[in-house]
């Protein structure tokens, strides 16, 4: 994961916020299917004899004998009540205990990745115990991994002194190109220790009238600068958002990829393996399903 | 500033002081307006580059950490670019001073600065001795990544020890390049000194050293026999011996003496770590500029002291990196800084923003900043100008090549106000809401999310109500509900009542408060002895007090305190505009409002309004619910300041005889009673001209 000494540098504002505004658009989409009227989270903290002595919603605070929660297995309900969007319980003293553990956990000379996975093994350990969540995260509903195999996962997924590259491409040709991009190089010891955008390439652009040829050109810029490229990714706006939407549906993705707007030029062996599994599933598959 | 207040350095007479409009240096005002850049983080070729296009912004100021971590190469040897140019910080402030560029340094001992280790060795950090430690003795983790690392105590020997030698390393280097000699006009202690942000009243510290300290302050509180045992309601209790409590459990108003006090305790022990900071830079010879002081964004109350602050260095901010949704939060601190310090002056505004805080967009970076002056900031540090490592969205590369697509409203905006000299314009402002301090340590203690920090609470969007604990302590409703409660009517009416007030607190000095003022404070059954003297001042002075929903006959917890009410005349009790109560008091008069925190919001404005008219208060209505009007008036221009704090746009619309109103951010000219448009969360300054 990231390492203690990342340099995070050239990361263009605009390239940046477009990024995280175009997964933000389209995640509130697909949240949109499924949330509740209202909204908003719901914090109900319980006293040593089960009554409510806080409540907030969205911020603000609800009177306390207006929130009935005799027993943690009626928080669906509460929360169905209320309109919330998500809902947290909290037995007396749980905050308190979820920071010394984690302060406990958590070892300062640490790696990111194992630190983080310290604390998520707190939270999950406390959950259904002094913390009561509805509906439960996905947290609560597989173990979590330790750094280890995290640590092999990721970096098979991007070995070290590899690059991933990732552009979104505007086509409107009166607005800038590059809609938002993301270089991230995986250092030497395992450790991210580089993450930024185009604008680190001292704006070497694309050219308007087939990026997709360019874009091989910028690869190769990028593997002579940044580190050799593992995964190189280079879509359409429209189908960043289509694929963020759909939980990138393999049918999105591959449709993306026969009409040439998504462009994946760098394939590891993972990912040429997944999509292999997706095309055979997708054969398999009885028509209309 | 009050003469009173000001620090004066024994050894050398000040070559530069703080003044109400910046920063006054061979008798010449400077206006306080920096631009941050970090040297070692950039290729010293691009120093010279990248100072050309800070100074092309308009900016005459630059402003840069010097992190301990980055200069020392072994313990107590430090490399100032003897083996490495990036750290030739004397090279830097040459280039600086041939560019005629001032120079504000910011030494630490903590930075931030997004460095891994705060701008600490890690060394320093690993040795247990300087660690604080929490309620059940664990290290205090600061969770900033890309790794969480143990918080050092203020109060360790060890800690401070090493602090020193740090500061006094950089006071070497620097103290030939102070002002008039070189180009450093100011020097900041220590930085964002809130226990690095874990601000949970019992989050921290109960390391060794601080329940030392804290035993040493508490005989210092109560020095006589059986004081403390009283106070705290613990028969035979005596200060060696005492614990700081770990949580607040309810119980009486005697059972908050000792959360009351730990709390307090803290607040000093921020004071003190500063103000030794502060001591070791005048002690070796760098007391001829000023010392300033940025507390970080979020934190309002405890233990973010800034009047208390400028008594140990010369002037305190609070940084500011808000979206544009978040323009109410900017309205409360800055309004605050107005009333507090004696230059209100924001040591980081944010343009762009650290990677791992939510995203803060070009626009949000513009709007923060014309809502920033809207309110009343005078001076200001942008931070970032230059780009850099874990940073994005400068208005200049780490290359030194301006962006103009971000450059190019800085440089209009900066041309503009020093055209109308906004450093020396005003926003005369004579209604004062004042908060509590102890009622701010009752809210803190009984933060039923604590440890969670309340500042984090705040910035996530909990409104005060539902930050704070709904426990009675003995008191007929729970006071910090009731406080929160009162405090939020009355700034309402305030602003309905269209006076132009100002925010601050009970350890603001009363020399600072203003002629004749009219003074409103929340009253939750109790008042602490500073809040009682202030109000009584104020009404003294031919002011005017407006307090409730009690006449507060002690402080805080139980303490018995009529310093008000013994000076009160007997009450008149009358209905309109509401039931209130008036009694003469001196030259001035106090209002006790009985049902404040339920009071109809009309009939309070109505009520302030004919307080405000009689004292002859400056006005300033305001256009709808979430548009605010501010008028700033100099010797050479008037600027009227508009703030959509809403969500839909607004538009205002002038007087139809009035001048002409020109933006000073875009040039577009209103003409008498052309509706001036307002986007959601955005802001216009405009210039009256004709």
């Amino acid at each position: 994961m990231i390492g203690p000494d990342v340099r995070i540098v050239d990361l263009e504002d605009l390239r940046l916020r477009r990024l995280v505004a175009l997964l933000a658009e389209a995640g509130a989409k697909e949240a949109a299917t499924r949330t509740a009227p209202g909204g908003g989270t719901l914090l109900v903290l319980r006293g040593p004899d089960g009554g409510v002595t806080k409540a907030v919603l969205g911020g603000h605070r609800l009177p306390p004998e207006t929130v009935d929660l005799p027993d943690p297995a009626a928080l669906p309900a509460l929360r169905q009540r209320l309109g919330a969007d998500l809902a947290v319980a909290l037995e007396p003293g749980a905050i308190g205990e979820a920071f010394e553990r984690a302060q406990l956990a958590i070892r300062p000379e640490s790696p990111l990745l194992d630190q983080v996975l310290a604390a998520a093994r707190v939270w999950r350990g406390l959950v259904g115990r002094s913390v009561h969540l509805d509906p439960p995260g996905p947290l609560t509903r597989w173990p979590v991994p330790s750094a280890a195999v995290l640590r092999r996962l990721v970096r098979l997924v991007l070995p070290p002194r590899r690059v991933w590259v990732f552009y979104a491409l505007e086509r409107a040709p009166d607005r800038r190109r590059v809609a938002a991009s993301l270089i991230v190089r995986q250092g030497r010891r395992g450790q991210i220790d580089l993450v930024t955008t185009d604008a680190h390439l001292d704006e070497e652009g694309l050219d308007p009238t087939d990026w997709r040829r360019d874009a091989e050109r910028l690869t190769g810029s990028i593997g002579r600068r940044v580190g050799r490229v593992h995964l190189s990714c280079f879509l359409e706006v429209p189908v960043l958002s289509e694929l963020v939407a759909s939980g990138f549906a393999f049918d999105v993705v591959d449709r993306a990829l026969r009409s040439g707007r998504l462009v994946l030029l760098h394939r590891p062996w993972w990912l040429r393996l997944l999509l292999a599994r997706w095309w055979r599933l997708r054969r398999r598959r009885p028509a209309g399903a | 500033m009050d003469d009173s207040e000001r620090y004066e350095d024994a050894g050398a007479p000040a070559a530069v002081t703080v003044g109400p409009e910046g920063l006054v240096a061979g008798g010449r005002t400077l206006p306080l307006f920096a631009g941050a850049i970090h040297y070692w983080r950039l290729d010293p070729q691009v120093w010279p580059r990248a100072l050309d296009a800070l100074a092309d912004l308009g900016l005459r100021m630059a402003c840069t950490y010097v992190p301990w971590e980055i200069h020392e190469v072994e313990p107590g040897r430090f490399d100032f670019g003897e083996t490495d140019v990036r750290r030739d910080l004397g090279r830097f402030l040459d280039l600086c001073a041939e560019r005629g560029l001032a120079v504000l340094l910011r030494p630490g001992p903590h930075v931030n600065a997004e460095l891994t280790s705060f701008g600490f060795p890690p060394r320093v950090l690993a040795d247990p001795r300087c660690q604080a430690r929490s309620a059940r003795g664990s290290r205090v983790l600061v969770p900033a990544p890309p790794r969480a690392f143990p918080a050092p105590s203020l109060a360790s020997p060890v800690f401070r020890d090493e602090a020193r030698t740090w500061l006094l390393a950089f006071a070497d280097r620097v103290r030939p390049r102070l002002f008039p000699a070189g180009p450093v006009v100011g020097l900041q202690a220590d930085n964002e000194a809130t226990f690095f942000f874990r601000t949970g009243a019992f989050d921290q510290d109960y390391s060794e050293a601080a329940v030392a300290a804290f035993r040493r302050w508490l005989a210092r509180r109560y020095p006589g026999p059986g004081a403390l045992a009283e106070a705290w309601g613990a028969p035979g209790l005596e200060a060696a011996a005492a614990t700081p409590p770990t949580a607040l459990n309810g119980g009486d108003r005697r059972a908050l003496a000792p959360a009351l006090d730990w709390l307090r305790f803290k607040e000093d022990l921020v004071l003190e770590f500063v103000g030794q900071a502060a001591r070791t830079l005048r002690e070796a010879g760098l007391g001829t500029v000023p010392l300033f002081h940025n507390l970080p964004m979020g934190d309002g109350g405890t233990p973010a002291d800034l009047a208390s602050l400028e008594r140990e260095v010369d002037l305190v901010g609070v940084d500011l990196y808000h979206p544009r949704q978040q323009l109410g939060l900017v309205r409360e601190t800055v309004l605050h800084l107005a009333g507090t310090s004696r230059l209100p002056f924001v040591p980081e505004l944010g343009v762009g923003a650290p990677w791992y805080l939510p995203a803060l967009s070009v626009e949000d970076g513009r709007q923060l900043l014309l809502a920033a002056l809207a309110y009343g900031t005078r001076a200001a540090n942008l931070y970032m100008i230059v780009d850099r490592d874990r940073w994005y969205g400068a208005p200049v590369s780490g290359r030194g090549v301006r962006r103009e697509d971000v450059a190019g409203f800085y440089r209009r905006l900066l041309g503009a106000l020093a055209r109308v000299r906004w450093h020396a314009l005003r926003r005369p402002a004579r209604a004062v809401l004042l908060r509590d301090r102890s009622e701010g340590r009752l809210a803190a203690a009984s933060n039923p999310f604590d440890p969670f920090p309340p500042g984090a609470l705040r910035v996530a969007g909990f409104e005060a109500e539902a930050q704070v604990g709904e426990g009675t302590f003995g008191y007929p409703r729970p006071p910090a509900l009731v406080a929160a409660r009162a405090r939020a009517r009355l700034d309402q009416a305030l602003r309905a009542a269209g006076l132009a007030h100002v925010f601050t607190d009970d350890a603001l000095a009363p020399g600072r408060l203003p002629a004749r003022p009219l003074v409103c404070v929340a009253a939750p059954g109790f008042l602490s002895a500073e809040t009682q003297g202030l109000l009584l001042t104020a009404a003294r002075a031919g002011g005017a007090v407006v307090l409730g929903p009690d006449l507060p006959v002690e402080a805080e917890a139980g303490r018995p305190c009529d310093r008000l009410v013994a000076a009160l005349g007997p009450g008149v009790p009358a209905d309109r505009p509401l039931p209130h109560v008036r009694h003469p008091c001196g030259a001035g008069v106090v209002i006790q409002v009985p049902a404040l925190d339920a009071a109809d919001p009309a009939a309070l404005a109505a009520l302030l309004a004919t307080l405000g008219e009689d004292l002859g208060l400056p006005t300033e209505p305001a256009p709808g619910d979430a548009v605010d009007a501010l008028w700033h008036r100099g010797a050479q221009a008037t600027v009227l300041a508009l703030v959509n704090r809403g969500e839909t746009e607004a538009v205002v619309r002038g007087e139809a005889e009035a001048e002409d109103l020109v933006d000073l951010a875009d040039g577009t000219r209103f003409g008498p009673g052309r509706p001036v448009p307002l986007a959601p969360g955005s802001v216009r300054l405009l210039e009256v001209v004709g």
